[in-house]
């Protein structure tokens, strides 16, 4: 029995690796809050969905497979609350205590898996019940074929059946075992064995201790098959609730955009052949948490733009905006939502930041060494259709030096597919891309009045940017 | 005893003698008069039986034996498998035992009583509980390792189980008892002593096995080629060398015509009581057709190996034990021959030098006239040159350091010097080294 609810034909794998750079990505991207408030303090779900952002998928149908799942989800959210937290039930109420074999005696395990399966049968039985609630409501291929499978496995009978073989293993005084002959003829394979009528009379007297070993002989086996069924059991549960974990993740995300007023939506993912981008409202999900408020939102639409340079103000936005890509990007391929009116943007065969380094805004030496180093790094996993976010690359040498690094970088990167990012104040950088048509420039605006509206607009790139506005500000000079 | 050294052949004949001698004193720990289990514990013996006797005569066709004993060994074996009687053993045995095979019974367990009765196809709950819960499966799972001993706690319950069951399966228990009568002693006598003559040189070539790896050296030596001339090469105490962490010197010798006897002379602890015992060893153990310590090696065929080991460090002997030295002298000269091998060491040692030169004087005339070979280990540097039927050895010490001890025995005329000095600057304790220790 498998959930599948995360992937249409394998189980989560928590072994497996995260993608390259994702510890720059959580960083640069600030995804540390919006995975946070997908937790709201629950350890799995923060677990579950750092593993899953920073494994993004690159298959349109598996995307679409967790969307649909999704959509599900945010219609029923309640229903979907309660699936996990039937599962999260069992470990809390959990009466076996795990991986302890050596220690109990064999008639103690016993007794204790016995009590662990009634334990899941009560669970069994209320997956059961909410499967035949919900299956009318739901549409998306993962939660159909979940809840057909539990009405069809957790059939009345089996319940009943269950409930049967659980009750006969708790009657305990007199039990029939059945036995062969061993080498010397002494009775071995002790097997506990359902009598089919009324027993005959005990004619042997023996000792207390030796019929207590025989006991013990005779529910080894059976020992074992509880020991089995319940490791079965918490795997089965403990992997629907790492699956659902994800979904209940996104239906906390909502809810908080939500009472901030802020939208958000399923993103369009498309084909990686498809030089289209475009969105709506788009704004910077972890900041927007942070202020708990509204902020300015995006929109665009870029066609056969490969790569796009953001120049423009101070404080303008630009770094925001180039965030709120990012997020949006990594969020769409690993099937949530983004937080946007709209979304919609090709897949990309893995998503690369290069950005600034805080603590490295002082101009320090072997600072252009440490960005170059990281570059290389990046450059190694680099493939077409992947995308390149800059952030004030190369800053940390002259103007004319920076230019020349990042062109040429950019330009390589351009011809060899690979989709390009990039804010930057090095404008013989940005100017030398003017007479290319497949590139974009977008800009911080600033209005008349030198006031910055936080939005970002077509726009090329100004030999200045602005500076002076802040220095005014700051200085509050007139 | 030179095939058995070959490890495969060896482990092979090791593994059955061990077995026939285990199951000969399993059987005879039984009494299958008593009760079903001692009968099924006698089928259950003989079937290791014809399991032993399988394994080793399937080893014993694939290779060919070169000595005598063995090959006979080899043809009985083969004859006796082939035989009558160990056929019509083997299809009684599997008989009975398939009789058995497939019978299933029931047992009720009450508080401290139990029941017999028929298997009527009763559901195994165990295998229930399996096909129920298996749909839940995800991955590997953990179940319930700890395993349990099948053998009955109460004896006693046991047989009158069967003792029940008898009654149910009349068959099989017939079967079972004809079994008993007739093949009660089913081991065959000379694979018995062959089992046990077998140990001997097996466990002989064990021992030799773990001073191998040391580096040490055995040889089968070459017998009374040469009737009065003894060599032996790179030979050692194997008394000795058994001790754990020893580190083992050889030595050599080489007794020409008409030497006999080997005096030897030298320091205190450097090896000559080792010599002359190691000496004794080599011809015993040759004479017992075994291997013996050695590289290399060339003996006389002994019909004695006479000893009398006076015990140098025991102060308390030392005294008053003269007369006890002269009667056990006199019993060994009894006994010996020309072809006697004598090894007598520290003897003498309680009476003063003066009489102790003069009746070691006397006791080498004896030994010489008697013509036996020897090995004497002494303090008296005189009797080394009394005659020249005698080949003067010490025992050395390091060139450079003459408190450091060789343990090498050479062919040297005695010296005289005093080495009880050097003893003691072995253990510290010179004058120069107790000043430095005390500081002074």
């Amino acid at each position: 029995m498998k959930a599948h609810l995360l992937y249409f034909d394998r189980d989560l794998d928590r072994s497996e690796s995260l993608c390259f750079g994702h510890e720059n990505l959580d960083a640069d991207l600030e995804m540390g809050s919006i995975i946070k408030t997908m937790a709201q303090g629950d350890e799995l779900i923060e677990k579950v969905c750092s593993h899953l952002i920073f494994q993004p998928l690159e298959d349109i149908n598996a995307i679409i497979y967790r969307q649909d799942i999704l959509r599900d989800t945010l219609d029923h959210p309640e229903a979907v609350r309660k699936l996990f937290c039937i599962c999260k039930e069992t470990a809390s109420q959990r009466r076996m205590p795990k991986f302890s074999e050596s220690e109990d005696s064999i008639e103690g395990m016993f007794k204790l898996s016995v009590m662990q399966l009634e334990l899941y049968e009560g669970k069994l039985e209320q997956l059961r019940r909410l499967s035949d609630e919900s299956i009318a409501g739901f549409h998306s291929r993962g939660f159909r074929n979940l809840f057909a499978m539990l009405c069809s496995e957790l059939s009345d009978q089996f319940l009943c059946d269950v409930e049967d073989v659980l009750a006969q293993l708790g009657r305990q005084e007199t039990i029939m075992v059945r036995a062969s002959f061993g080498t010397y003829l002494q009775g071995v394979s002790y097997r506990l064995c359902l009598p089919n009528g009324k027993l005959p009379e005990s004619t042997i007297a023996s000792t207390a201790e030796d019929v207590e070993k025989r006991r013990e002989r005779a529910i080894r086996d059976v020992t074992d098959s509880l020991v089995q069924a319940v490791g079965h059991l918490d795997a089965f549960f403990a992997m629907l609730k790492l699956e659902l974990a994800f979904y209940v993740g996104c239906i906390n995300l909502r809810d908080t955009l939500k009472s901030f007023g802020l939208p958000c939506c399923l993103p369009t993912v498309q084909n990686c052949e498809i030089t289209t981008r475009s969105w709506s409202g788009l704004y910077d999900v972890s900041l927007s948490l942070a202020k708990s408020s509204i902020v300015a939102g995006n929109d665009m639409r870029s066609e056969n733009c490969r790569v796009v340079i953001i120049t423009g103000a101070n404080q303008g936005g630009k770094s925001t905006f180039l965030r709120s890509i990012g997020q949006a990007q990594l969020m769409a391929q690993c099937g949530m939502l983004t937080g946007a009116k709209e979304f919609s943007c090709p897949v990309r065969k893995g998503i690369f930041t290069h950005f600034k380094k805080k603590e490295d805004f002082e101009m320090k030496s072997g600072k252009l060494d440490e960005e170059l180093a990281r570059m290389n790094e990046i450059l190694d996993h680099l493939s077409p259709m992947s995308l390149v976010l800059f952030n004030e690359s190369f800053a940390s040498t002259n103007e004319h030096e920076g230019s020349i690094i990042i062109g040429g970088i950019t330009k390589a990167l351009e011809e060899d597919k690979i989709e390009v990012f990039s804010v930057t104040h090095l404008c013989s950088f940005a100017i030398s891309f003017k007479d290319d048509n497949d590139v974009l420039f977008l800009r911080a605006e600033r209005l008349e009045s030198g006031r910055r509206t936080f939005r970002i607009i077509k726009g090329e790139p100004l030999p200045t940017a602005y500076g002076e506005d802040l220095y005014r500000r700051i200085f509050s000079e007139p | 005893m030179r095939e058995l050294e070959d490890n495969n052949k060896r482990w092979w004949i090791r593994t059955f003698a061990d077995e026939i001698l285990l199951l000969e004193s399993e059987i005879n720990a039984l009494n299958w008069r008593r009760s079903f289990l001692d009968r099924g514990r006698l089928l259950d013996l003989c079937e290791s039986y014809i399991s032993a006797l399988g394994t080793l005569s399937r080893f014993v066709e694939k290779v060919q034996f070169s000595s005598e004993g063995l090959s006979r060994f080899a043809s009985f074996l083969d004859d006796y498998c082939t035989g009558s009687e160990f056929l019509s053993l083997c299809a009684a045995v599997s008989k009975t035992r398939e009789s058995f095979a497939s019978l299933k019974y029931c047992l009720i367990l009450d508080k401290d009583s139990i029941g017999v009765k028929n298997y009527e196809q009763e559901a195994d709950l165990s295998m229930k509980v399996q096909i129920l819960f298996r749909k839940f499966q995800q991955g590997k799972s953990e179940g319930y390792r700890k395993q349990i001993s099948e053998d009955p706690c109460s004896e006693t319950a046991e047989s009158e189980i069967l003792e029940a069951l008898s009654k149910d399966f009349p068959e099989a228990f017939s079967n079972l008892d004809c079994f008993c009568k007739r093949y009660s002693e089913f081991i065959d006598p000379l694979l018995l002593e062959f089992s046990e003559e077998v140990q001997f040189p097996i466990s002989w070539l064990d021992l030799t096995d773990n001073l191998r790896e040391n580096g040490l050296g055995f040889c089968y030596p070459s017998l009374g080629c040469q009737p009065h001339s003894i060599q032996a090469m790179g030979f050692f105490d194997i008394a000795l060398a058994l001790k754990p962490k020893t580190r083992i010197v050889t030595n050599n010798l080489l007794l020409t015509d008409p030497e006999r006897i080997m005096v030897i002379t030298g320091p205190n602890q450097g090896g000559k009581t080792t010599f002359a015992r190691a000496f004794g060893q080599i011809h015993y153990l040759a004479s017992l057709g075994i291997c013996i310590p050695g590289s290399q090696a060339s003996l006389v065929i002994a019909d004695h190996v006479l000893t009398h080991f006076g015990r140098e460090e025991d102060i308390s002997e030392l005294c008053g034990n003269l007369q006890d030295d002269l009667v056990r002298l006199h019993d060994l000269l009894e006994k010996a021959t020309s072809r006697s091998i004598i090894i007598i060491s520290e003897i003498f040692a309680s009476t003063t030098l003066d009489d102790a030169q003069d009746l070691g004087l006397k006791m080498m005339e004896a030994i010489i006239r008697c013509g036996a070979h020897a090995a004497i280990v002494t303090f008296l540097d005189k009797i080394a040159t009394c005659s020249d039927s005698v080949a003067s050895m010490m025992s050395t010490v390091a060139a450079d350091q003459p408190e450091k001890r060789t343990f090498k025995i050479v062919r040297k005329p005695p010296d005289g010097i005093d080495y009880a000095i050097s003893l003691a600057k072995r253990h510290g304790l010179d004058y120069q080294q107790i000043r430095r220790r005390l500081g002074l």
